[in-house]
């Protein structure tokens, strides 16, 4: 199932082709190069440095915030114009700066969290008894959160105390800012990087995707499905944040054909400092046909899911994306 | 008396045309033992077929069958549910 890919030592996880790059495209990126230099760090830093180069990172935080203005500036306007009482710009801008620390330490986290003995220390956990009593019923549950940046590191926290959690991931997400080169090149390794942290996965490229979160919640198990991509033939649009978006409605499917039980997730914070809420479990009308409970569910699943994200935007990976 | 072999492909394949609403004639002797080659199945339109069978015949698959390979065939299908309506599902 998995082949090396030259002598990188990374890994590409399952057999799903690349898309060729779009040719209108630069061929490298200041991105393609950040990557480089990332994944380059994450192979050649010895496993017990990473630490030292996280913090020696975070650092460098007042830095990463001041040169990051063109994403700052998009992250307040986005803000000011998702909520109905703006707040001030202050605020904002504290907001936007947060959001850039969280990112970042994100992406130290995933290095720290290659490895099998990386240490997650979590601060706080709540709801175990919602997670505790859905899986009693033995019809599995769907956690459904947003792409949290502090996900990861709470899903590896989880799997340490006894919750194995399923992930649904994209092999090849867009991003705008990628060139040729790190499309074809160093995205594959960036996945695979992923697929190391993560390790409990499946892909949406996968044909049997549905096929396994359904045998995982068929035996009683945890997938975690993130509601603010469109990994699925099933959209439903809905507005988030005051944007239309479209909503992955494949997952209903799921929670109608496995009788599982959904409960809202919201992971803040990063591998040194974690928190955990688990929310009780969404009220589910299983005699809906197929549609309505698709319609109906997805909104209360969403309505839990904006008031967190309007409580946490710094924490919401795709705040710059809405 | 228990339902034939050919009984169970003919509803798996009525299952079939219904779920991945096809234009096709579930009653064609010629439907092929490999659905995959009559109509591709994407992730969602495996789970449609997987509850329309569970619906057409009232048992629940053993999680531990869940692969593309086996439920695009026929043969192995039939087999499994026959077996499963034989053992009282």
């Amino acid at each position: 199932m998995h082949r090396k890919v030259g002598v990188s030592g990374y890994e590409i996880p399952g057999p799903f082709p690349y898309q060729q790059p779009d040719s209108s495209r630069p061929w490298v990126t200041v991105k393609d190069v950040l990557w480089g230099v990332y994944l380059f760090a994450g192979l050649c830093v010895p496993g017990k440095l990473l630490p030292y180069l996280a913090r020696a990172v975070s650092a460098l935080d007042p830095v990463a915030r001041l040169a990051a203005k063109p994403l700052r500036k998009e992250i307040v306007k986005n803000l000011s114009l998702s909520f109905a009482a703006a707040p001030s710009s202050v605020a904002l801008e504290n907001t936007a700066g947060r959001f850039i620390s969280n990112a970042i330490r994100q992406k130290m986290d995933d290095l720290l969290l290659m490895y099998d003995d990386a240490k997650v220390r979590c601060l706080s956990f709540s709801g175990r008894e919602h997670l505790d009593s859905a899986l009693s019923a033995g019809k599995g549950v769907m956690l459904v959160s947003l792409h949290w940046f502090a996900n990861r590191a709470s899903n590896r926290w989880l799997a340490s105390i006894g919750y194995p959690v399923m992930s649904v991931r994209n092999h090849e997400p867009p991003d705008r800012f990628m060139g040729r080169v790190g499309h074809r090149s160093l995205q594959p390794r960036y996945v695979s990087l992923l697929h190391r942290v993560i390790r409990d996965e499946v892909y949406i490229q996968d044909r049997e995707c549905s096929l396994k979160i359904l045998q995982r919640l068929r035996k009683g198990g945890i997938v975690e499905i993130h509601m603010d991509v469109p990994y699925s033939r099933h959209l439903i649009t809905r507005s988030l944040l005051g944007r239309p978006r479209q909503i992955p409605a494949g997952s209903m499917h799921l929670v109608k054909i496995s009788g599982c039980a959904i409960l809202p997730k919201l992971a803040l914070g990063n591998a040194d400092s974690l928190e955990i809420r688990i929310g009780p479990p969404l009220a589910v009308d299983f005699a809906l046909p197929m549609e309505a409970f698709c319609e109906s569910h997805l909104a209360s699943v969403m309505d839990v899911l904006e008031s967190m994200a309007i409580e946490y935007p710094d924490q919401w990976e795709l705040l710059t994306k809405l | 008396m228990p339902e034939e072999t050919p009984d169970i492909a003919r509803r798996i394949c009525l299952v079939f045309v219904r779920s991945l609403d096809l234009n096709l004639d579930p009653d064609d002797q010629s439907f092929p033992a490999d659905l995959t080659s009559v109509a591709g199945m994407d992730s969602l339109a495996v789970l449609e077929f997987v509850a329309g069978l569970e619906d057409e015949f009232k048992l629940q698959f053993d999680p531990d069958m869940f692969g593309i390979e086996f439920f695009s065939d026929l043969n192995a299908l039939s087999g499994y549910i026959a077996e499963r309506i034989q053992q009282g599902r």
